[in-house]
């Protein structure tokens, strides 16, 4: 009986214009066989880090994160910045 | 595929030898799925939806790992349930150790998280508190600049009430006191926070 782990990123969604929904999929299998699973999720904007990511979520980042969505997240952010509590 | 009839235990379809008029779907012997007028439809295990396979494990419905969202307002037509990991930003200065977890259900649109961290080293954190890394992006009203007020608690030191708000691009989350106020910054502190909002996907 052999147990084995699985992990791989099995989502990555772009929402709206700028934020890219990430989900790692954890599986545990016996002999093949599928036993559980377990889901970790994050958030990305173009202000987040991103150098430690797996490539196929940076690829997706910079093909979404344009120097026009860029520029759009920012004057988001400062209209947001500008409010009480921000 | 064998279709049975006032069988007492097979596989396929079995009625039952009482009066009642039950019928049930048996697999090796094990019934599946009973219908009966009177108490309707009876899974008894698990029900894939959307070609997902059933879980073995429990007794539910197994919706797809990825989801097919319905444009019918009445379908439910997502869950998941998982882990994310809270990131602590202060507006002034820089945190230099922390630690941090959280948890989430999502059902259909809604969303609920629930996430703590621990100021282990401050170093010059100061200011109010910007909580990211959230496992779903909340919408809103068009235009909000808030979507969604939760609540939290300082839970190491002060034992304070806290007010969770996502602010309105839905991926970071501002702890205040009940007055506004910052949080305190300060090593040994830990807050936990919960608060529910709709996806924007």
């Amino acid at each position: 009986m052999a147990l084995t782990e699985k992990v791989e990123i099995d989502r990555i969604e772009v929402v709206n214009q700028w934020i890219i929904q990430v989900r790692r999929n954890t599986t545990i299998e016996r002999d093949g066989e599928f036993v559980s699973n377990s889901f970790h999720r994050w958030v990305l904007t173009p202000d987040s880090d991103i150098s430690d990511q797996e490539q196929k979520v940076k690829d997706i980042c910079n093909a979404a994160w344009t120097p026009e969505v860029r520029q759009a997240y920012e004057t988001f952010k400062a209209e947001q910045a500008n409010r009480l509590g921000a | 595929m064998s279709v049975l009839i006032n069988a007492s235990t097979s596989t396929g379809l079995v009625q039952s030898a009482d009066t009642s008029g039950e019928i049930e779907l048996q697999s090796n012997g094990t019934t599946a799925l009973k219908v009966n007028t009177n108490e309707g439809i009876q899974i008894l295990n698990c029900l894939g939806v959307g070609n997902a396979t059933p879980s073995t494990s429990g007794a539910g419905i197994t919706f797809p790992a990825t989801a097919s969202a319905s444009s019918n307002a009445n379908t439910l037509d997502d869950y998941e349930e998982g882990t994310w990991t809270p990131t602590v930003t202060p507006s002034s200065g820089s945190l230099t150790a922390y630690t941090s977890s959280g948890v989430y259900v999502k059902v259909g649109k809604l969303v609920t998280i629930t996430g703590d961290f621990q100021l282990t080293t401050v170093g010059t954190a100061s200011g109010s508190v910007s909580v990211g890394g959230v496992p779903f992006s909340g919408t809103g009203p068009s235009g909000a600049y808030r979507i969604a007020i939760g609540s939290g608690r300082e839970d190491n030191i002060l034992a304070v009430f806290y007010q969770a708000v996502l602010g309105g691009g839905g991926n970071n989350i501002l702890l205040q006191t009940a007055a506004g106020a910052n949080i305190t910054w300060t090593n040994g502190y830990g807050y936990i926070f919960t608060i529910t909002y709709q996806a924007s996907a």
